[in-house]
């Protein structure tokens, strides 16, 4: 199978493509980037051609695409590699509206491709084998939810609201939602949010807290931020915990570490050995591309996790919950 | 003058370093559980919160609140409040036991949590259906200092508490199991000092009825928004 990456302004795409590189039978063919410097560079980094022409790059054979530009530009690479018959791995968030999300997903349909959104958590083992506890019955019936998702400030386009659609609230609660979306199988109804800046002095959020309702009732608390600074012991952390009737659980993706003590730099630093969730989420796009089969995380669920982190900025604006629309 | 702390023994611990003078301090189920007992005038009676309604029957009690007799809360409350104008995100999380009509302890936390950040500017308070079970009530609250938190309860057969602080490059991560010193199931994380007690109780008078009737009032307009 032949792949190419469209954008390395996300630093995903760095990971997406070292997946790719310790594959069997998957090759890199090339890369598509506005950012003549940077294609140059990572060009030279995998050994591939850099592509500058984002038309003659989509003319070239290849099976699919993985986008990682800013996410302003998610919608233009997406209908232009959907037009070119190319399936489409696309970075979260999917779009910075619903509107164009829905544009991206009719599109992939009308061109019969696969348009799956990268939420790598998905692919963690510890979430998973939540996954499947919930889905044997074990937790009983799902009451509650209590996430969180934060890191460090990435900086550069992140910060320009021009070109990522919003700050940590965006970034850090579509995965998630995702999660919770895809434990309980319901959408969520109602947002409310309070969202701020206050560990950067940055034009845009790096905070929020997030309260949700689901369709069935269930409850969620979730906290999303850019909080953690570069001497904390990892860059950030995923952790869900579900409350259901039986039992509660809580669940913590990076929690398999060992504790590194130095006296070098950082004096603590968490070195994980858990499963590397972005290998597994390439190996399921590739088995969905092999296969022909809907993706395990379509353009709907990506529309549905940024629908929600959207709500949030709207009910922080109005103070006041937002009911989220439905989308069929 | 005597000190009569009313309270659940279990959850006391007598520390190595005590400070108070242990003689005139007395710990006590409640005040029916001494035969004989006669408060004098001098005798100053603590009460937890959660027995409240009983201290019209003394002069000039006290109240102490659950969490802030905790230890590992004035320790939080020390690193947070080293920074006069602390803005960030708190998060508190409860498993608990508490069997009353879920309010109180609500109320209660906001009170105490309000010591390191000023009054709640707003609050919104989430629940599951009343009929489902563990309930679970999730708080949402905005300070007038623009710190932002969640207090997340689930009111079952435990005792758990977790408090996070994210700062301007300062991260408090508290979780009362893993701080436990022994390893067993039983434990001794939640448990008062004598010392703490003593030292934050309240004076029962209007301007503490005040303060928690305007919580009560923030929570019960938060459960309608």
């Amino acid at each position: 199978m032949k792949i190419g990456i469209m954008s390395f302004a996300h630093m995903h795409a760095y990971s997406y493509s070292d997946c790719i590189m310790k594959l069997p039978n998957v090759e890199l063919i090339g890369v598509f980037d506005d950012d003549q410097k940077r294609g140059n560079e990572v060009a030279e980094q995998y050994h591939i051609p850099f592509y500058p022409d984002q038309a003659a790059f989509l003319s070239e054979e290849m099976d699919a695409v993985i986008i990682c530009s800013e996410n302003i530009h998610h919608k233009e690479m997406v209908i232009n590699a959907a037009k070119a018959k190319k399936h489409i791995l696309c970075e979260k968030p999917i779009a910075t509206s619903v509107e164009d999300a829905q544009e991206m997903i009719d599109i992939c349909k009308e061109n019969d491709v696969i348009l799956q959104i990268a939420f790598p958590v998905r692919f963690s083992s510890p979430i998973r084998k939540l996954k499947e506890l919930i889905d044997n019955g074990e937790l009983g019936e799902i009451v509650a939810f209590r996430t969180t998702n934060r890191g460090q400030n990435p900086g550069g386009w992140f910060i320009d609201e021009k070109l990522s659609g919003g700050g940590a609230v965006l970034d850090h609660t579509v995965h998630m939602v995702d999660i919770m979306r895809w434990y309980v199988g319901k959408e969520v109804t109602e947002v409310y949010a309070i969202v701020d800046s206050f560990f950067h002095d940055i034009p845009i959020d790096d905070a929020g807290l997030v309260t949700l309702e689901f369709e069935n009732g269930v409850i969620a608390s979730h906290d999303a931020s850019w909080s953690r600074f570069s001497e904390y012991p990892t860059w950030g952390d995923v952790t869900i915990e579900v409350v259901g009737t039986k039992q509660t659980i809580k669940v913590d993706a990076l929690k398999e570490h060992v504790r590194l003590f130095s006296s070098e730099g950082k004096t603590l630093s968490h070195e994980f050995f858990g499963n590397d969730m972005d290998l597994g989420l390439i190996q399921d796009f590739i088995a969905c591309v092999e296969q022909g089969r809907e993706p395990s995380i379509t353009g709907f669920d990506g529309l549905k996790a940024m629908q929600v982190a959207l709500a949030a900025y709207k009910s922080s604006r109005l103070n006041e919950k937002v009911m989220i629309e439905r989308v069929e | 003058m005597r000190k009569l702390i009313i309270g659940d023994l279990d959850k006391f611990t007598l520390e190595v370093n005590q400070m108070k003078e242990k003689e005139d301090t007395y710990l006590i189920r409640s005040l029916n559980d001494v035969d004989h007992l006669v408060l004098s005038h001098d005798d100053q009676v603590f009460f937890p919160m959660s027995k409240l309604p009983q201290v019209k029957s003394v002069d000039d009690p006290y109240v102490y609140f659950d969490l802030e007799s905790y230890p590992f809360f004035q320790k939080a409350k020390e690193i947070i409040t080293s920074d006069p104008h602390p803005q960030g995100v708190f998060r508190l999380r409860r498993k608990t036991r508490s069997t009353t009509t879920n309010d109180p302890i609500i109320v209660d936390d906001l009170f105490v949590v309000s010591s390191m950040f000023g009054s709640p500017k707003m609050v919104y308070v989430k629940r599951t259906a009343k009929d489902q079970s563990p309930l679970h009530i999730i708080v949402t609250v905005t300070f007038n200092c623009g710190t932002m938190a969640h207090l997340d309860y689930t009111f079952m057969d435990e005792e758990v508490i977790e408090l996070e602080w994210s700062g301007n490059k300062k991260i408090i991560e508290f979780t009362s199991m893993e701080a436990d010193p022994f390893a067993t199931k039983k434990d001794h994380t939640l448990i008062y000092s004598i010392d703490s007690v003593l030292d934050h109780s309240h004076p029962v008078n209007d301007s503490l009825l005040k303060r928690l009737d305007d919580i009560r009032n923030l929570v019960t307009r938060g459960d309608q928004r």
